[in-house]
C-alpha cells in the first residue's frame, strides 16, 4: 500500500492538512497574465492581504500590470447594481486618465478618487478599506511603519478588499506584513515581475512577457488631423 | 380686437362639464376665516436694516430691474412699485436698494404662522404675502372675532409690518376682501354682495385672463357672477369658475395646514475656558445622548447639525455638519462630529458649547435586509461623509470620460456617484490610438527639470504622429502631433510637439 493510498483512505481524509489544498482554497483575483497566475498561490492577486508594489519611477507599466484585474473588478460586479462597490484611488501621483482606463475595459464610474494630504493618507486608506463600500484600493503611500501596515492588513483581510500599496523603492528594505511584495523590471519589450515575498511561494522572477502599455499598432498609418 | 370670440362659439356646446350648484351652500359647518394680508411684506422683511431715508426692494424681470416694494419716504419721492430701478434713482439719488428675498418672506410668513397657532389650530400659509386663520372654534374662547383680530393686529404692529385683516365665512373670500380693503363679512347672506363690489384684480388671476375679462367689459366680481356659468367656464376657464364658487362657499375650499418645522437645541457650559478637544468631545457626547433620546421620542431624524463654540470675548465659532441622508443614530452622529471637532482650531478658548439641529424630519422607514446586512449604498454614503468631513469636499471625487479631442479635456472630475449607479456609457473608446494611463495635469516642456523628474536620459520616438487639432472655438485650441516615446531608462512617455512653437512637451506616462 503506497503512502498516497493511505492518505486517501476515508478514515484520514479531512483530518490531514495538505499544502496543495490550502493553495487553491484562497480567494484570488486573476491577474490576466498567465505566467503570474501560475506562480501566485490561488491563481491570482490575493483578495484581502496587502500587496506592495515597489516603484522607482512611473511609466514603466506599474498600472498596466493591474489593469486586467481592475477591469474585471469594476465591470464584473456591475451586473448587479446593489452589489456594486467602489475601487478607490488614494493619493495618485498624476491624473488617472479616464479615456485610457476605458480603453482597458475599466468602468470609470466605479472609481473614487481621494486626495488626502500627506498626513491624512494612512487614515484615509484605513477608512476606505474599513467602510465596506470598496472592493479595491490603490494607494500611493510614501511613509508607513510596520504597525500602520499591520492595521491596514487586518482591515483589508476583514473586508476581503483588493489592496494595492504603491511604495517607494526605499521601503523595500523595511519590514512589512504584506502578503505579496513585488517590483517591476523591464528590458526592451519584456517585463519581469520580481517577487520579493509571497505568502505560500518562494521569491522569484516571473517573466510575464510584453505588457501592453501603450504600443501603437504597428503599421498603422498616421491618423492625420482628427477633425 | 384680437381676443374677439367668434359668435358661433356660443352655439357650440363643448364638452366642458359645468357643475351646477345647490342654492344651499355646500359647507354644512360654519367656518370663519381671517385673512392676514401683508401688502408690503417684500419691504417689511428688510425693515430692521432700512433707515429713515428712501429705500426700495427690487426684483429683476425680463432683463430689467424693477421696484417691487418701497418705504414711505421713497413713496413721498414719487417712487411706486413697478418703476424701473434707474427711474427710481433719478427720483431719489440717496436710495437704499435691497434685492427681494423670497426666502426671507417665506420665513416671515412661517414665523407669523407659528405665532398664530396660539389663536387657532388651523393656520394656512398663502404665499407670497398672506396667512389664513380659521377661527370659528376660537371665537368663544377669545370672546369675539374682534378680540382675535385685535391680538393679531398688536403682534403685527410689534413686528412693524403693514397689514390688512379681514374676516369672511370662506378663506378665498377673506383673502379677496383683505386685498380689496373692504370690511369684514360676518354671514354668508351678505357675502356675495360685498364680494361683488371688488374689482377683478383681487383674484390675482393671470394677467391674460384679467385682460380678457376687461375686454368683455367685466370689471368687478359681481360682473363675473352675472355671466352664465357655462359660458364663463368655456371662455375664461373652469379653474376660475371654481375660484368664484370657493369664494361663495359653493364649493369646498380645503387649505393645507401650516406645520411648523422644528429645530432642537441644547447647551452645555464648560467649567472653565478650554481649548481641549477631549473636553469638547465629552460635552458633545453628552449633548448627542440628549439629542438621540429626543429624536427617538419624536420619531424624527436630522440631516444637519451646527455646533457653536462660545468664547468669552470673541464672537462664537460655528461648525456646520451636513450629511447625505438623515440619521438618528448616535454612533454615526458622533463619528461625524468627532473627526472635525478633534482637529478644530479656535481663535480663543471656549466657555460653552451649543448644539442646534437642522429641521427635524420624520423618520423614513427603510427596507431592511433579512440578514441585517447594511446595504452598500448606505456604507458608501457614510464613507463619503466621513472623507469629506475631514479632507474637505474638494478632495473626494469621481472621474468621467468626455467626448472631446483635446486630451486635457477628454476627462473630467465628476460627483462621486453612489455605488448603485448603473453604468450607461459605452466602455469602448472612440480613440484609434492608445491613451496613457497617467496624464500630467499640465504638460511639461521636454528637457526641463520638472519633466526630468519623470524620465531619465534621452527620448526616442516609438510611433508615428497622431495629429490633434481642435478647440479653435474657445481660445484654448490645440495644434499638436502626439507620439509615444521611450526614454533610455524604459519609461514610456506620451509627448507632443506644438505645431506652432515647435516645442516638445511631456503630457502623459504609460503607467
Amino acid at each position: 500500500m503506497g503512502s498516497n493510498d493511505l492518505l486517501d483512505s476515508d478514515e484520514l481524509r479531512g483530518r490531514i492538512w495538505r499544502g496543495s489544498g490550502a493553495r487553491s482554497a484562497r480567494v484570488a483575483l486573476p491577474t490576466g497574465f498567465a505566467a503570474l497566475d501560475r506562480y501566485l498561490p490561488g491563481g491570482g492577486w490575493p483578495l484581502g492581504p496587502l500587496i506592495e508594489v515597489f516603484v522607482e519611477r512611473y511609466g514603466v507599466g506599474e498600472l498596466s500590470l493591474l489593469m486586467p484585474a481592475l477591469a474585471a473588478l469594476t465591470a464584473g460586479e456591475g451586473s448587479r447594481a446593489s452589489t456594486r462597490k467602489w475601487v478607490a484611488w488614494i493619493a495618485p501621483p498624476f491624473v488617472p486618465y479616464a479615456p485610457a482606463l476605458q480603453q482597458r475595459g475599466v468602468a470609470v464610474d466605479a472609481l473614487l478618487l481621494v486626495h488626502p494630504s500627506g498626513k491624512e493618507c494612512l487614515w484615509t486608506v484605513e477608512q476606505v478599506i474599513r467602510s465596506g463600500s470598496s472592493c479595491g484600493v490603490l494607494a500611493w503611500l510614501a511613509a508607513a511603519d510596520h504597525v500602520a501596515l499591520r492595521r491596514l492588513q487586518l482591515a483589508a483581510e476583514a473586508q476581503g478588499c483588493w489592496t494595492i500599496l504603491f511604495r517607494p523603492m526605499a521601503a523595500r528594505r523595511e519590514r512589512s506584513p504584506a502578503a505579496l511584495r513585488l517590483g517591476l523590471e523591464r528590458e526592451g519589450s519584456v517585463t519581469r515581475v520580481r517577487i520579493d515575498k509571497c505568502r505560500g511561494a518562494w521569491p522569484a522572477l516571473v517573466d510575464i512577457g510584453a505588457i501592453d502599455i501603450g504600443t501603437a499598432p504597428d503599421g498603422a498609418t498616421p491618423n492625420g488631423a482628427v477633425e | 380686437m384680437s381676443r374677439s370670440l367668434p359668435s358661433r362659439d356660443l352655439a357650440i356646446r363643448e364638452a366642458v362639464t359645468v357643475p351646477s350648484f345647490d342654492r344651499e351652500p355646500a359647507l354644512a359647518t360654519r367656518q370663519s376665516w381671517i385673512a392676514v394680508y401683508l401688502p408690503n411684506l417684500a419691504f417689511d422683511v428688510f425693515r430692521s436694516r432700512a433707515t429713515d431715508g428712501p429705500a426700495v426692494v427690487v426684483e429683476p424681470m425680463h432683463g430689467q430691474v424693477y421696484v417691487v416694494a418701497t418705504n414711505r419716504s421713497a413713496r413721498s419721492c414719487g417712487i411706486v412699485p413697478g418703476v424701473k430701478l434707474n427711474a427710481a434713482f433719478a427720483l431719489a439719488a440717496s436710495l437704499r436698494v435691497f434685492e427681494r428675498s423670497i426666502r426671507r418672506e417665506r420665513a416671515s410668513l412661517e414665523s407669523l404662522s407659528a405665532w398664530a397657532e396660539r389663536l387657532t389650530s388651523t393656520v394656512s400659509l398663502s404665499p407670497p404675502d398672506a396667512v389664513l386663520l380659521e377661527v370659528a372654534g376660537s371665537v368663544r374662547l377669545f370672546g369675539s372675532l374682534a378680540a382675535i383680530k385685535h391680538k393679531l393686529g398688536e403682534e403685527l404692529a410689534r413686528r412693524g409690518w403693514t397689514r390688512r385683516l379681514c374676516a369672511a365665512p370662506t378663506a378665498t373670500a377673506a383673502l379677496w376682501l383683505a386685498r380689496g380693503a373692504v370690511e369684514d363679512v360676518e354671514s354668508l347672506a351678505t357675502l356675495s354682495g360685498k364680494l361683488g363690489s371688488l374689482p377683478v384684480r383681487v383674484t390675482r388671476w393671470p394677467l391674460g385672463t384679467q385682460a380678457l375679462l376687461r375686454d368683455l367689459g367685466v370689471r368687478t366680481i359681481a360682473d363675473c357672477l352675472r355671466l352664465p356659468r357655462d359660458g364663463f367656464a368655456r371662455r375664461v376657464g373652469l379653474t376660475y369658475l371654481h375660484d368664484l364658487d370657493r369664494a361663495l362657499a359653493r364649493r369646498f375650499d380645503p387649505r393645507e395646514s401650516f406645520v411648523p418645522q422644528e429645530r432642537w437645541s441644547t447647551k452645555r457650559e464648560l467649567y472653565q475656558e478650554t481649548s481641549d478637544s477631549a473636553i469638547f468631545m465629552a460635552a458633545v457626547e453628552d449633548m448627542l445622548a440628549a439629542l438621540t433620546y429626543e429624536l427617538r421620542r419624536r420619531q424624527a431624524e436630522v440631516r444637519s447639525v451646527r455646533i457653536e463654540l462660545e468664547h468669552v470675548r470673541l464672537k462664537p465659532t460655528f461648525e456646520s455638519f451636513d450629511w447625505a441622508e438623515p440619521t438618528h443614530e448616535r454612533d454615526r452622529l458622533l463619528s461625524l462630529l468627532r473627526d472635525r471637532l478633534e482637529r478644530i482650531v479656535l481663535p480663543a478658548p471656549a466657555i460653552a458649547l451649543r448644539l442646534t439641529t437642522g429641521f427635524l424630519l420624520p423618520v423614513q422607514a427603510k427596507p431592511n435586509d433579512l440578514f441585517d446586512k447594511v446595504p452598500v449604498e448606505t456604507l458608501a454614503h457614510v464613507l463619503l461623509e466621513r472623507l469629506r468631513g475631514r479632507l474637505g469636499a474638494e478632495a473626494v471625487h469621481g472621474i468621467a470620460a468626455v467626448a472631446e479631442h483635446r486630451p486635457e479635456f477628454a476627462w473630467s472630475r465628476s460627483e462621486a456617484r453612489s455605488a448603485t449607479c448603473l453604468r450607461d456609457d459605452d466602455p469602448l473608446s472612440p480613440w484609434a490610438r492608445q491613451r496613457p494611463l497617467w496624464l500630467l495635469p499640465i504638460p511639461l516642456p521636454l528637457g526641463s527639470t520638472e519633466a526630468h523628474r519623470y524620465y531619465r536620459g534621452s527620448v526616442e520616438l516609438d510611433s508615428s504622429a497622431e495629429r490633434i487639432e481642435s478647440g479653435w472655438w474657445d481660445g484654448r485650441d490645440a495644434c499638436r502631433d502626439y507620439y509615444v516615446a521611450q526614454s533610455s531608462c524604459d519609461e514610456r512617455l506620451w509627448i507632443y510637439r506644438d505645431r506652432r512653437s515647435f516645442d516638445w512637451y511631456l503630457h502623459g506616462l504609460f503607467g
